[in-house]
């Protein structure tokens, strides 16, 4: 195994069906479980598992990569350089060119309803650390009513040859697509050698081919009231899924609730009236941009929106009732009673 | 001289037409029984050999032929039903074991999904089951 894939502190466990990596990376618990082939061919048997465990190690150190490259939290990662200077020009690892580069397409293709520059407006929240919310009860000083508003369209730029990126201005997040970005980028890797895994980064999800024993991946939906129970159980193949949910990432900011996803338009958390927004799609960091997109649509404007996209989603209002787009039925094998 | 040479000689004819209407008895007799043995012997040869040919050529298709080939028939068939019997009690024997062994695999370990189906062949039923066992969970995501 190269000296490389040592490096991280993952987990890797074998058994006559598949090989499943574990780590903690991007604030999240990252799985890998790759589907292995029928047993029993001596000498190709063995170098099959040592191909699968290394490419499994190998996918599990996209996310550590990607997180040290785009991670705002991280006072030394290549973003953070870059938000400190937003009005220069940067050059950065690859990583992190091609993610703000894919933020960039994403903020024109959906006009501007995903835009990585709410960043001050979460900063404005008291949201510019990490914070603790899986233990709940996080409340900062900022004041909720001190958010600002949006800024103007974004200037964002790139030299390819130097590998260069100009925020044009305005410090960016790259938390979710970045995590999309991660999924698809170790996937990649995964279908170097094997057409049957499954790449799953709290909340994210990518499914590839079968699971062991040839039926498709079996995807539960959380349900936020109920956070390890499923509202939904989605069967797939060759899918990404993605969820964005205030269940986790809520606090107080002064004396008001607010949560992460922030409407652009307005530079105030947005949504009102849902809690959580499940996309499937064909590319994991697409599934998490339209996720976002329609949860800020709330649950007037949603259905429509997503009919207009040609977007597969389910998804939760407050008051706990279930909806989801024609497209999606086909594959919701289970609904809780 | 005369009469004696006459008498001998009438004698003589007496004894000659005697001897020859022997003779011609006896011819007679000799060809009656000869055509008797020979006409019997002919008789007697021909229902011999019809006999014999009967024999020969009606033995596939006398009533014991048909009788015993039925019974053979019979049997096979009877056979066959036991046997077909067999057979699907032993199929739906390993119907159960498969359906109980499934069961127990699907309840042990989170490899053989409880519910399976291709996604291009599903309907949307919601029906009241047990939470199936998922490979994967998705809901909030982000980072931080």
């Amino acid at each position: 195994m190269p000296a490389e894939l040592t490096r991280t502190n993952n987990a890797i466990a074998v058994d006559d069906h598949e090989v499943v990596g574990t780590a903690t990376a991007m604030a999240s618990p990252i799985t890998v479980r790759v589907a292995r082939a029928a047993r029993g061919r001596g000498r190709d048997d063995v170098d099959e598992l040592s191909a699968l465990r290394t490419a499994v190690t190998s996918s599990l150190l996209t996310f550590t990569d990607v997180e040290g490259a785009c991670s705002r939290f991280d006072p030394t990662s290549a973003l953070s350089e870059a938000n400190a200077a937003p009005t220069r020009w940067h050059a950065v690892p690859d990583l992190l060119y091609a993610a703000a580069g894919e933020s960039h397409v994403a903020y024109r293709r959906t006009a501007g309803r995903f835009d990585p520059r709410v960043l001050s407006a979460l900063v404005a929240l008291g949201y510019g650390s990490s914070l603790a919310f899986e233990s709940g009860g996080v409340t900062t000083a900022a004041r909720a009513d001190a958010a600002p508003t949006q800024p103007p369209p974004w200037r964002f730029r790139r030299r390819p040859r130097r590998r260069a990126i100009h925020l044009g201005g305005a410090a960016i997040d790259l938390g979710g697509i970045g995590k999309g970005l991660a999924v698809r980028w170790a996937g990649v890797r995964l279908s170097r050698v094997t057409p049957n895994f499954l790449v799953e980064a709290g909340g994210d999800c990518y499914c590839a081919g079968a699971a062991p024993g040839g039926d498709p991946w079996l995807v539960g939906v959380e349900d936020p009231a109920r956070p390890s129970q499923p509202v939904a159980v989605l069967a797939l193949r060759d899918r990404a899924v993605a969820t964005s949910s205030t269940r986790l990432r809520r606090w107080r900011a002064g004396d008001e609730m607010v949560h992460h996803l922030i409407d652009p338009t307005t530079g105030r958390p947005g949504g009102g009236g849902l809690c959580a927004v499940t996309v499937v799609a064909r590319d994991p960091a697409w599934a998490e941009v339209w996720s976002k997109v329609l949860f800020l649509e709330g649950p007037s404007g949603i259905a429509d929106a997503a009919r207009r996209h040609g977007v597969s989603a389910l998804w939760i209002h407050d008051d706990g009732t279930l909806a989801m787009t024609d497209s999606l039925r086909p594959a919701v094998t289970w609904r809780a009673p | 001289m005369p009469l004696e040479l006459v008498e001998t000689g009438r004698r003589r004819a007496a004894t000659r037409r005697r001897a020859a209407h022997a003779l011609q008895r006896a011819s007679h007799r000799r060809r009656i029984v000869t055509t008797t043995i020979a006409g019997t012997l002919v008789i007697v040869g021909v229902g011999v050999a019809d006999a014999g040919v009967q024999a020969t050529l009606e033995k596939p298709s006398t009533p014991a032929t048909p009788a015993a080939s039925s019974q053979s028939l019979a049997s096979t068939n009877a056979l066959l039903a036991r046997v077909t019997r067999a057979l699907g009690l032993d199929g739906l024997a390993l119907t159960r074991l498969e359906r109980s062994t499934k069961a127990a695999l699907g309840a042990a370990s989170p490899v053989v999904p409880a519910v399976s189906a291709p996604s291009s062949s599903l309907s949307f039923a919601p029906v009241a089951t047990p939470t199936p066992v998922t490979h994967a969970m998705t809901g909030p995501s982000g980072a931080g």
